[in-house]
């Protein structure tokens, strides 16, 4: 009998320890839940840091942006080596809106916004006006950056002049705390709009320098890049002008030193940073030889013979080339763990200088001027006289595979590979992954 | 003589007469029909508690009355009685088996049962079913032998995640797998590889361990186990002693392996025949030409290979693809006596892989010991140690693993004229990966159950369980500098996992036989279970000399980190059965689950099960049938649950990194508060058969599974900016259907020679009854995803373009627009514009048959026996077909011999498109095929000898494993699938994936 009651208290005991167990106080200990993180100034500070490591992701600034740029707007003096056959769908200019490059591109762009957006939603915790200032002139910078090169990617030409009530792409200015968004695709017109807004705020909101992250003058000379897109001429000379006399920046001594650095060079206006454990140069990539970090194309996107021929022979940066067995690769993306620049003072002089050509004026200096500086900062040989050609093959130049291409044979009414600037193929298509789950979206036409 | 003999039994029966009920000793000897005597037997006399049991030797001896009866009963035998005559002074008693209760008794889940009395639908297999089947993997041994179980291994690694779904599949994204349960303890089941690529957490059980495995297939009979039963239960019991003398078992086998099958690639000559005629096509001149051939054909010295003479023809195939073997060593030692009973063994496991630079070393020890403490009181131990140690080769899609050397280029040789490795090569040259290179996994499982078991009362059974599992797997990584993607730059990584999974059940069970007719078992208890996991990792590069290799030697560290995770599962549970003179039985259970891997709003999870049954022959009018010996009819309905993957799914997540140096947080994961559980509703019809004596015997079962509440990672516009643009969400409903059917007959029973046959098929059909708002989910097709869920159509359904041969004038290849037009009809002309082509969905990568058959012959001491297996309605999709298949338009890549029957002229009928560089190198149906195949899964032919040279028994066999195929597949094997994607709705996919083994084994048993 004792023993029967032995056992049943035995049994009842452990039924009661465990019932005492209970399940609801485990929590994540890798990782913070947002709700919690939205308590803090602190917090959404480091958010907004969190914000950068998005925008400096490979399908965003890290490389993918550039890369379809140049790839997209060439006509011959790219090859691609690749083994998937999204680079190739580039430089064809037939692009399937199930590539897989367009697809990330717009997803980490889109992961930037979010992400800034739900700092800007944190901004009532500041209760510092200074620093409240500057991490949403931060954040509305980064939100600015991001929607302008969906725009330009996904929407056809802004042309000056008109409405343009061409599709551009879905405006996110919410963030997932709130809703999960559907948006529908916003006219060309709205979105620039949207940009230019941000922008300005940013202006008006950022200090003049603060450290690695955007500044004033980087959300001055990313508005100036806007304005030229949008043919105001005006506007982009006056913005130039004030960065390249107020911002304190100036030109590396010579052309290597504007690249492959580890810490921002004096010509840097706004670069990604990556290190050894974060960030990811995602131009070295594609862009370099395999030895140097690059795919197995060596390299995935080589350079023709003749483009680099077509530069002067003392040209310092018609030499700043090397060789894999898959063909040429340019020394700008050598160095896997170097910063990628996003702004750089020799765009701005050359802003300047087209600008002022247009409008037949020499606010700032002369463009023939401002085009030497960048020649014989380069080693070439200084130009007599110049022409608008002559600075627009300047800046073809200067700034070839950084990414400028697509968006100037657009803006100047070029020829990318035999079609016209206004091709339905110049314009990305949707991505497949976006029209099957927004019932707002819609494709662009020729796709 | 005579006379003397009467005078005795006068004067005996006037003894026995005035010495009324005089006792006296009967001795005797019980043995089994072939004369072995039989130990342990129970004597009682009948209408007393008077008893006793026999010896090692079967005697027994008793002091029992004239008139008196004795009873002997022994497990698995028909009980005899026997009457204590004047003149019995020495009885002995032959015991016949008793046919009706081989395979009596079924464990389930908490408990057991007879076999004649469940009403649930359970399969099983004993361990003489799954001896002897060379594999690193235990899983591999019950292939074809389970009716409704699928199971497969992913390719042919030794380390390989096996796969195993029970009736169809049940779970888009959350767990397919089934719950293993080992001694009635759950055992971690989740792969922890650090590559893509991954690893069968079970690949540390011992086979030879095994004493039985139940499948538990339907609600009723997994619900027991709640939230984790709705893809089924396999229960393991491992082997316990005997009370006996010792039995000491040594098992030694040795196998040679090699690939299944290989393709069949293009030589040096028949490449450069290709290839010209691709880049001409292309329009390419002959200087562009012999330059590409040359590039291709030159090593790290410069030198070019004589691609027009093919001085240089490799054969990549055979780098990768190399003879394995296997080798296995056991040792047993079990036995005991009335109060104890112990099993001890030792195994080792040693496997070359038949994939180059994959091995496996494995060892093994256990020892289950069980002691009667008092009459009530039970108590054992199970305790398992096990360790692998695997040399890994890279995942299917990394350009490193070595099957994708067949894209190599054969004019391209694999080492330089100086004997040094060929780095100039199209992709990657896996061997410098195997020598400058290593990727070691150690695996380490130390687990066991502890229990007690007191009788409170009579029928009345307390059982307290804890069991205690731990994994420890480490991964080390080094890729040296002389590797040439690396440029020179060496890096390596080491990966540590550590799991804790403890468990504490308690329950009560209560057997009462009330009258004549009334059977109640009743069973309550209440389990709690907490799995802890931590990771450490840390990565390095540039190590200062590639003979150091540990990340010690890095100068760079590159990256680290610690990761801690923890879940609880608590529960309570109960059943009752009733049986109503063994021939109506009912059962019914409940399970409640508590689980912190749910959202707090949905945190508790009921999970009820419900059967019933009729046993037809114990009837009258079916009791003495000559054609039904036996037959029941019996039925389930239930609810089972699916517990997501993760631990804080619910929860919206950060991640913490570093931008430059300053630290940051962001978004990793958008979270749902009310994340709950999947749920399944079961419904099972069955019908057990013995025909003619139960000559034959079997199964038929039909059932439908509706489940709902799948979890599924939705995915989102991409301009809605969610991280990875999916939230986890339960959406969805998918339906199971399908029968079962096994049978099993003795064809001969004769004293010397045998033969039985077990045959079992099954059908199951899957839909996807539901998605969210109505909406396809498709793969994504920049991770080769072109699976699509889709209301109506089945789970791993394709959704791809439809291929429509080549055009006869020109060698285009062909589509199939599919275009939907405003009617809604399909327009359906052939293009050759491949952005003309809609995709449509198009077959699916789930079988709809699969059976297995095994034949057992035996005549006197030689068996012989032989398991087929099929499955058929399944399609594989060749996601490197476009690479390798494609007339070059992919690349340079080397191409399948059949591009050889491309198209060269007008006119030319063939389905292979014109030799093109500037080809279509897309995804369509092209790619896609019938994955049916019957395979001989294994043979075995074995020699018993038996008491030769005082041993009991010595064994001699050999046994194959995957000895033939027939298949109209062309890749290497319609089971070779690719090893990434894991968790997603993405299946049926092939990329460079290396076929199973086909193994020849020899070995040796020694009983003794």
């Amino acid at each position: 009998m004792k023993k029967f009651i032995y056992t049943i208290l035995y049994a009842f005991s452990i039924v009661l320890l465990l019932v005492g167990c209970t399940i609801d106080d485990l929590k994540d200990e890798n990782n913070l839940s947002l709700e919690l993180l939205l308590t803090d100034a602190d917090n959404v500070e480091d958010l907004l840091v969190g914000s950068y490591i998005f925008a400096g992701s490979g399908g965003s600034y890290g490389g993918q942006t550039y890369i379809a740029s140049e790839l997209v707007g060439s006509s011959g003096e790219l090859i691609w080596n690749g083994t998937f056959n999204d680079g190739q769908q580039y430089i064809d200019k037939s692009i399937l809106s199930s590539n897989g490059m367009v697809s990330s591109m717009m997803a980490d762009n889109y992961d930037v916004i979010n992400q800034v957006n739900t700092v800007l939603f944190g901004l009532d915790l500041f209760e510092d006006q200074e620093r409240r200032n500057r991490v949403e002139g931060e954040a509305k910078f980064l939100r600015g950056l991001e929607h302008f090169d969906l725009v330009r990617f996904f929407g056809k030409q802004y042309q000056s002049g008109v409405s343009n009530s061409q599709l551009g792409v879905s405006i996110l200015l919410t963030s997932t705390l709130n809703e999960i968004a559907e948006n529908p695709r916003s006219s060309v017109e709205e979105v620039y709009s949207q940009v230019i807004n941000d922008l300005n705020d940013a202006v008006n909101l950022l200090p003049n320098s603060n450290g690695v992250f955007a500044d004033k003058y980087a959300a001055k000379a990313l508005l100036e890049r806007v304005y030229l897109q949008q043919k105001n001429y005006l506007a982009a000379r006056d913005a130039a002008n004030e960065v390249i006399q107020n911002s304190g920046h100036s030109l590396a001594s010579d052309f290597d030193a504007a690249f492959n650095n580890d810490i921002d060079s004096s010509e840097d206006i706004f670069v990604m940073q990556v290190t050894l454990q974060a960030g990811s140069n995602t131009m070295n990539t594609f862009w370099a030889t395999q030895a140097n970090g690059g795919r197995p194309g060596n390299p995935d996107i080589a350079i023709s013979d003749d483009f680099i021929n077509s530069y002067e022979a003392n040209d310092d940066r018609g030499q700043y080339f090397y060789t894999g067995n898959g063909g040429n690769a340019t020394t700008k993306w050598i160095d896997r763990n170097a910063n990628v620049p996003l702004l750089r003072l020799a765009e701005m002089y050359l802003i300047r200088a087209e600008c002022n050509q247009r409008l037949n004026a020499s606010v700032g200096d002369s463009p023939l001027n401002d085009v030497n500086r960048i020649r014989s900062r380069a080693n070439a040989t200084e130009l007599n006289s110049v022409s608008l050609d002559d600075i627009l093959v300047e800046r073809r130049f200067e700034l070839a595979f950084e990414g400028h291409l697509l968006h100037d044979v657009k803006r100047l009414g070029l020829t990318a590979g035999g079609l016209p600037s206004d091709s339905n193929r110049l314009v990305f298509p949707i991505p497949e992954d976006e029209l099957n789950t927004n019932p707002n979206s819609s494709q662009n036409p020729g796709y | 003589m005579k006379k003397n003999y009467y005078l005795w039994l006068v004067l005996l029966l006037f003894s026995v007469t005035v010495v009324q009920a005089q006792e006296k000793s009967i001795l005797g000897t019980v043995s089994d029909e072939t004369g072995i005597p039989l130990n342990g037997v129970n004597i009682i006399i009948k209408g007393t508690s008077t008893g006793t049991q026999t010896d090692f030797d079967g005697n027994y001896v008793i002091n029992a009355s004239i008139g008196q009866t004795l009873l002997f009963t022994y497990l698995g035998f028909e009980k005899q009685e026997q009457l204590i005559l004047l003149n019995s002074n020495r009885i002995n008693v032959l015991l016949i088996e008793d046919v009706e209760s081989i395979g009596e008794v079924v464990i389930t889940g908490y408990g057991k049962q007879s076999k004649r009395k469940i009403i649930d639908a359970i399969s099983s297999v004993k361990s003489e079913d799954i001896k002897e089947i060379p594999n690193s993997n235990f899983q591999n041994a019950l292939t074809g032998k389970l009716s409704g179980v699928q199971i497969n291994q992913a390719n042919g690694k030794a380390e390989g995640k096996i796969s195993i779904n029970i009736r169809g599949v049940a779970s888009l994204s959350g767990n397919q797998e089934p719950l293993y349960v080992v001694d009635g303890v759950p055992i971690i089941n989740d792969q922890e590889s650090g590559s893509s690529a991954p690893t069968n957490p079970l690949v540390n059980i011992n086979a030879n361990d095994i004493e039985s495995v139940e499948v538990l297939k339907d609600a009723s009979s997994a619900g027991i186990y709640g939230s984790r039963g709705t893809n089924g239960v396999i229960l393991i019991t491992t082997k316990s002693g005997k009370n006996g003398k010792a039995k000491v078992t040594f098992h030694s086998a040795y196998g040679f392996s090699e690939a299944i099958n290989k393709r069949k690639w293009l030589n040096a000559n028949q490449y450069v025949e290709l290839y010209m005629e691709a880049a001409t096509n292309a329009g390419q001149s002959r200087a562009q030409i012999e330059a590409a051939l040359d590039g291709l054909a030159t090593d790290d010295l410069g030198n070019i290979s004589d691609w027009r003479n093919g001085n240089i023809d490799t054969n990549w195939q055979n780098e990768a693809l190399v003879n394995g073997n296997i080798q296995e060593l056991s040792l047993s030692i079990s036995g005991g006596d009335d109060k104890s009973t112990y099993f001890m063994s030792l195994g080792s496991n040693n496997t070359d892989g038949i994939v180059r630079g994959n091995s496996l070393e494995r060892y093994n020890f256990r020892i289950n010991a069980r002691r009667k403490l008092s009459e009530r009181f039970n108590v054992g131990a199970n305790i398992s140690i096990a360790r692998s140690s695997i040399d890994r080769i890279s995942a299917d899609r990394q350009f490193t693993t070595p099957l994708q050397a067949v894209a190599l280029v054969p004019i391209s040789p694999t080492h330089n004229e100086d004997g040094t490795l060929n780095g100039n090569t199209l992709y990657d040259n896996f061997l410098f990966e195997e020598e400058f290179g290593f990727f070691e996994t150690n695996i380490w499982n130390l687990g066991g159950v502890a229990f007690g078991e007191y009788t409170i009362i009579e029928g009345l059974n307390f059982r307290s369980e804890l069991g205690y599992e731990f994994f420890n797997q480490s991964e080390e990584v080094f890729s040296g500098s002389e590797i040439p993607r690396n440029g020179g730059l060496s890096n390596g990584a080491g990966r540590t996992v550590s799991r804790d999974y403890l468990t504490f059940n308690n329950y009560a069970t209560y057997n009462k036989k009330l009258g004549y007719s009334h059977d109640v078992n009743v069973v309550l208890g209440m389990s709690y279970e907490e799995n802890n996991r931590k990771g450490i990792s840390v990565q390095g590069d540039s190590f200062a000399n590639d003979l150091i290799q540990t990340v010690d030697g890095a100068t760079n560290i590159t990256g680290g980190s610690t990761t801690r995770v923890s879940n609880k599962l608590v529960s309570y549970f109960g059943r009752a059965t009733y049986s109503f003179a063994d021939k109506y039985l009912l059962k019914a259970s409940m399970r409640v689950d508590g689980s912190s891997r749910f959202g707090p709003n949905n945190r508790y999870g009921y999970f009820p099960a419900f059967s019933a049954g009729w046993i037809a022959t114990n009837e009258n009018f079916l009791n003495n049938s000559k054609t039904f010996s036996f037959l029941k009819v019996r039925g389930s309905w239930g609810i089972t649950g699916n517990q997501p993957l993760g631990s804080f799914d619910y929860l919206s997540r950060l991640g913490s990194a570093s931008y430059d140096t300053v630290s940051g947080q962001f978004i990793s994961v958008v979270g749902n508060a009310d994340l709950g559980w999947e749920e399944t509703t079961q419904l099972n019809f069955g019908l057990d058969y013995g025909l003619f004596g139960n000559v034959v015997t079997g199964e038929i079962d039909y059932y439908i599974k509706d489940t709902k509440d799948l979890l599924l990672n939705g995915r989102q516009p991409l301009s809605s900016g969610i991280p990875g643009n999916v939230i986890l969400t339960n959406i969805g409903e998918v339906k199971n259907s399908g029968i079962e059917f096994s049978i099993n007959t003795k064809n001969i029973t004769k004293d010397n020679f045998t033969w039985d046959t077990s045959f079992n098929i099954s059908y199951n059909k899957n839909e996807i009854i539901k998605l969210v708002d109505g909406d396809d989910i498709i793969g994504s097709a920049g991770d080769r995803d072109y699976s699509i869920l889709r209301e109506g159509e089945s789970f791993g359904a394709f959704y791809l373009v439809e291929y429509a041969g080549v055009d006869p004038e020109n060698g285009d290849a062909l589509y199939y627009t599919n275009t939907e037009l405003e009617d809604g009809s399909i327009e359906r002309i052939k293009t050759n514009v491949y952005t003309e082509a809609s995709r449509i969905v198009v077959d699916k990568a789930l079988p709809d048959w699969i059976g297995g058959m095994t034949n057992t012959l035996r005549y006197r001491d030689l068996d012989f026996s032989f398991t087929f297996q099929g499955q058929w309605g399944a399609q594989i999709y060749n996601s490197a077909g476009l690479f390798q298949a494609s007339g070059f338009a992919g690349g340079k890549d080397n191409q399948s011999i059949e591009q050889l029957d491309r198209w060269q002229q007008p006119g030319d009928i063939t389905d292979v498109p014109r030799a093109d560089l500037s080809g279509d190198a897309v995804e369509s149906t092209r790619y896609l095929q019938d994955a049916d195949f019957i395979r001989l899964r294994n043979l075995t032919i074995g020699y018993n000898f038996k008491n030769l040279w005082n041993i009991d028994m010595i064994r001699v066999y050999f046994s194959g494993l995957n000895l033939l195929t027939f298949t109209d597949y062309d890749g290497w094997d319609p089971e070779a699938t690719r090893d990434d994607l894991p968790g997603t709705f993405a299946r049926g996919y092939e990329f460079y994936s290396a076929p199973p083994a086909k193994v020849y084994t020899f070995g040796i048993n020694v009983e003794l």
